[in-house]
């Protein structure tokens, strides 16, 4: 190792020391209430903000086989009302002039609301009223089914999401992590009113939720509201079974469509650890950032930057409560497809040969560290985290995470990579756009 | 009115002549510095208009740039997509660098290098004017926020009402030497500010020195004093374009608002959430929305409603602005209609629970403005240009409980003693 080498490592790894707690586990309390409900508080004392936070175990992952986009479907009706006197939950709080925000993934569903500290019995009347004791109407249904079917049309039109649904359909043919978390046209239309009804008797119990509380509020006080607010939500057994993994991947897995677009866009898809793998899964946190993160990523400096085979790039992992996918999408020329693919499997092959420097898995790590801190940048981004890992595993898990990524070795990466990023086991989706004339120069060995 | 933050401190760093500093503690790891720059008063003029976004453009590129190549710390603490961001109003500029708290220091060093040591490139130059015209194109394209535009023009006249991007002539005409003195003269003891958000309760040895670098960098002149508030007559009128690209008319009217840290600036945010929201007095206008030509859904939600109003800035030069699509034929409908909303609250129709709801809505709507600390540390460097402070939500929330009815009608009052409309007509 050159000297200045030396020197430059020297510091990175100095800077590493000292880095100070995102979330902080001193101030954070939580309790049980009697129904199950799990109620996590961590105080804020800042800025006279709270943010409420209720997550419920109610993703895609429990979507019934014929009815995908069910849980999706649940959280829009959830979002409106069936009273025209009264306004639907959104409207409540944008009434009230705070932010709501609600989002179904593939574990579980979120409602996060944003207010001055003072509103907090108030937004926690108000969730407890329209979530856990919410009144159905078919009309409703109906209604948000189009507008649900509106954002499917709207995502067919966008080449990234036409990739990504493509993807995890082709990587999971079996298992619920395939499906459309928003679902299908047809599988929409197979949703009734009692579907929905089911469904929401079925996981939105408190012994399946939790409540997140970040702001300037104090843990006692959260705990009577939420006593008062959501003591009378009656707990019942949820009754689901996980479903079977999914087998192993163990071919090259590909599928190519005809696309509208100029350029060809690909998205290649490497098995990536569950939550069940704390330490994979921080590893893999950090492979991710290598291909992705900052300007010196993998996509952007060498697939984009130098040796230019790319229009764009961006990697994607997220962590799931089951295994799921480390997620390469890119888009170029169309002539440069084939090159562009081989580079990516160069870089994958460069992973799987040889440990990261100890200076190069410092930097790593100070981008985990950054990007994290500004994830938890807000008390609705912390509640948002905290009720995350909540849903997955454990809130504890967004408070040990950095320490986690900190005691990730060079070994331990390699080994990662060589686990999941097998080059012959993955999965792969072409959008390649319409040849001219309607000559397809199909490529041999797709 | 000064509000005293709670664990905000005032200071001022370095020897000698020095600009303002403002800096709070913060809660967590995510921390920012801004440097915020105001435009001196005079100081451009209409055949410069632009100026300042082709500033905000050099100082982007050269930033990014910067980061690009430089194999810094700094580069590994910046979040991605939004480490660096330069944001401009015709009063100010502001340059801000989020990063992780401990990496403060090393932000701070990385704006007096490329922000204000290093001297604009004429090499970026071109790049820039290019990409300033771009985006011109495409805030023109914004219907609203041209239609703003033209009401700003006609309000507050001045540099207010240039347009924001400039025109392609007056960017032509601008060269680096004209901005680089421009940039000087902002960052002039008396025009700049440096926020620091996240600091600590006690900010330590290596912030305080990059900090006395930062500020010695900084062109010497006279001690920065809190500015007072510009004074500034607003005026009434109207202006029209034709625009064959929107479909319905797009009306703008404006009303000017006292500056920032007045009371009747606080009664004008009350004001404004008075009329805005689901169930605000412009959503409950059935009668009006019905005369606008439209064909309205039959469940409307706010979101979807004709008649929305827009943001009130921390500024020397607010204005409250509502936004109405309609038809050609109804825009003298739609502007009569806003104006007697103000006028209703200028006459004293006020509720009670009008009043309270408009109260908590504001105080809210503060709390979602406030919640980043990029926002944070440029907000709070805007309002110590303008002498005041950024109050919290629930210092905001005791200020908004001692508003009386009767300083509502005295804004509304004030408000109604000019009024601007922007308009865009959807003909050839």
């Amino acid at each position: 190792m050159r000297l200045r080498e030396l020197f430059v490592v020297l510091a990175l790894v100095t800077w590493g020391l000292g880095w100070g707690a995102i979330l902080d586990a001193q101030r954070v309390k939580d309790m049980t209430l009697g129904n199950g409900l799990h109620v996590i508080v961590l105080q804020e004392p800042q800025w006279g903000v709270v943010s409420v936070g209720l997550n419920v175990r109610c993703g895609s992952l429990h979507d019934p086989p014929d009815k995908a986009g069910l849980s999706h479907l649940l959280e829009h009706v959830l979002f409106e009302s069936t009273d025209p006197t009264a306004p639907g939950l959104g409207l409540a709080v944008e009434e009230m002039g705070g932010y709501i925000n609600a989002q179904t993934l593939r574990d579980f569903m979120s409602v996060e609301v944003l207010v001055a500290s003072n509103e907090l019995e108030a937004v926690l009347d108000l969730l407890a009223e329209r979530l856990a004791k919410p009144a159905f109407d078919k009309e409703v249904i109906h209604q948000e089914k189009q507008v649900i079917l509106r954002e499917i049309a709207d995502r067919s039109e966008q080449a990234d999401e036409v990739a990504m649904t493509a993807l995890w359909e082709l990587a999971y043919p079996k298992h619920p992590y395939g499906w459309p978390v928003g679902g299908t046209k047809k599988s929409l239309s197979a949703i009734e009113l009692g579907d929905v009804m089911a469904h929401h008797k079925k996981f939105y119990v408190p012994n399946n939720a939790a409540l997140v509380v970040v702001g300037d509020v104090e843990a006692g006080r959260v705990f009577e509201a939420a006593k008062r607010a959501f003591g009378g939500w009656k707990a019942a057994e949820v009754g689901w079974q996980p479903p079977p993994p999914e087998p192993p991947l163990s071919e090259v897995r590909t599928k190519v469509v005809e696309s509208q677009s100029a350029a060809t866009v690909f998205a290649v898809g490497f098995p990536a650890p569950g939550i069940d793998h704390p330490e994979d899964v921080c590893a893999m946190d950090l492979i991710y950032t290598w291909f992705n993160e900052g300007e010196g990523s993998w996509l952007q400096r060498v697939l984009v930057n130098e040796r230019k085979l790319a229009l764009g790039a961006e990697a994607e992992f997220l962590t799931q409560r089951y295994p799921g996918l480390l997620i390469l999408a890119v888009v170029c020329p169309r002539e440069k497809e084939l090159e562009a693919r081989q580079a990516v499997l160069e870089a994958v092959e460069q992973l799987r040969s040889a440990p990261l420097g100890e200076g190069e898995l410092a930097r790593l790590k100070g981008l985990v560290y950054t990007q994290y801190a500004f994830t938890n940048e807000t008390c609705m981004d912390k509640a948002g985290s905290i009720g995350f890992y909540e849903m997955i595993t454990g809130y504890r898990f967004a408070f040990d995470y950095i320490d986690l990524v900190e005691k990730v070795t060079p070994e331990q990466l390699l080994d990662v990579a060589r686990r999941y990023l097998n080059p012959d086991a993955y999965s792969v989706v072409v959008l390649r756009p319409r040849p001219e004339g309607g000559q397809e120069a199909w490529v041999p060995w797709l | 009115m000064a509000l005293v933050a709670l664990g905000v401190m005032l200071a001022l760093v370095g020897e000698g002549q020095r600009p303002l500093v403002v800096m709070c503690p913060g809660a967590g790891e995510a921390a920012a510095v801004a440097l915020v720059a105001r435009t001196p008063e005079g100081e451009l003029s209409a055949r410069e208009a632009g100026a300042t976004a082709l500033l905000g453009e050099l100082l982007t590129l050269r930033m990014s740039r910067a980061l690009a190549s430089e194999a810094a710390l700094l580069a590994r603490a910046l979040p991605a997509q939004r480490g660096i961001e330069v944001g401009f109003e015709p009063d100010y500029l502001a340059v801000t660098v989020a990063v992780v708290r401990k990496a403060l220091p090393e932000a701070v060093d990385f704006l007096r290098r490329w922000a204000v040591e290093t001297p604009l490139d004429a090499a970026d130059f071109d790049e820039a004017r290019e990409r300033v015209l771009k985006r011109r194109d495409t805030w023109a394209a914004g219907v609203v926020e041209h239609t703003a535009e033209l009401m700003v023009q006609v309000l507050s006249g001045g540099r207010y009402g240039w347009p924001l991007y400039g025109t392609p002539e007056s960017l032509r005409a601008l060269g680096v030497e004209r901005i680089a003195e421009l940039w000087r003269k902002m960052l002039a003891a008396g025009n700049v500010c440096v926020s620091l958000e996240g600091a600590g309760e006690t900010p330590d040895e290596r912030l305080t020195e990059a900090m006395a670098a930062l500020t010695g960098a900084l062109p010497q002149g006279e001690q920065a004093e809190a500015s007072p508030q510009l004074s500034r007559r607003p005026r009434g009128g109207a202006k029209v374009e034709d625009n064959p690209n929107v479909g319905r008319a797009s009306l703008v009217v404006g009303f000017a608002v006292e500056p920032y840290g007045r009371r009747g600036y606080w009664a004008a945010r009350v004001l404004r959430e008075m009329l805005a929201g689901p169930s605000g007095a412009l959503m409950r206008d059935r009668p009006l929305a019905a005369k606008l030509g439209l064909i309205l859904p039959d469940r409307p939600t706010w979101r979807d409603w004709p008649l929305q109003v827009l943001g009130i800035e921390v500024s020397g030069h607010p204005y409250l602005a509502i936004h109405a699509v309609t038809d050609p034929a109804a825009v003298h409908v739609a502007a009569e209609g806003i104006v007697g909303h103000v006028r209703a609250v200028a006459e004293g129709k006020i509720t009670g629970a009008e009043l309270d709801r408009a109260r908590r809505r504001a105080v809210n709507q503060w709390a979602r403005e406030t919640a980043r600390v990029t926002d944070r540390a440029v907000l709070r460097g805007v309002a110590a240009l303008l002498g005041e402070e950024l109050p919290d939500p629930k210092q905001v929330a005791t200020l908004l409980a001692s508003l009386r009815k009767s300083e509502l009608q005295a804004a509304a009052q004030d408000m109604l003693k000019a009024v601007a409309m922007g308009v865009q007509m959807p003909r050839d």
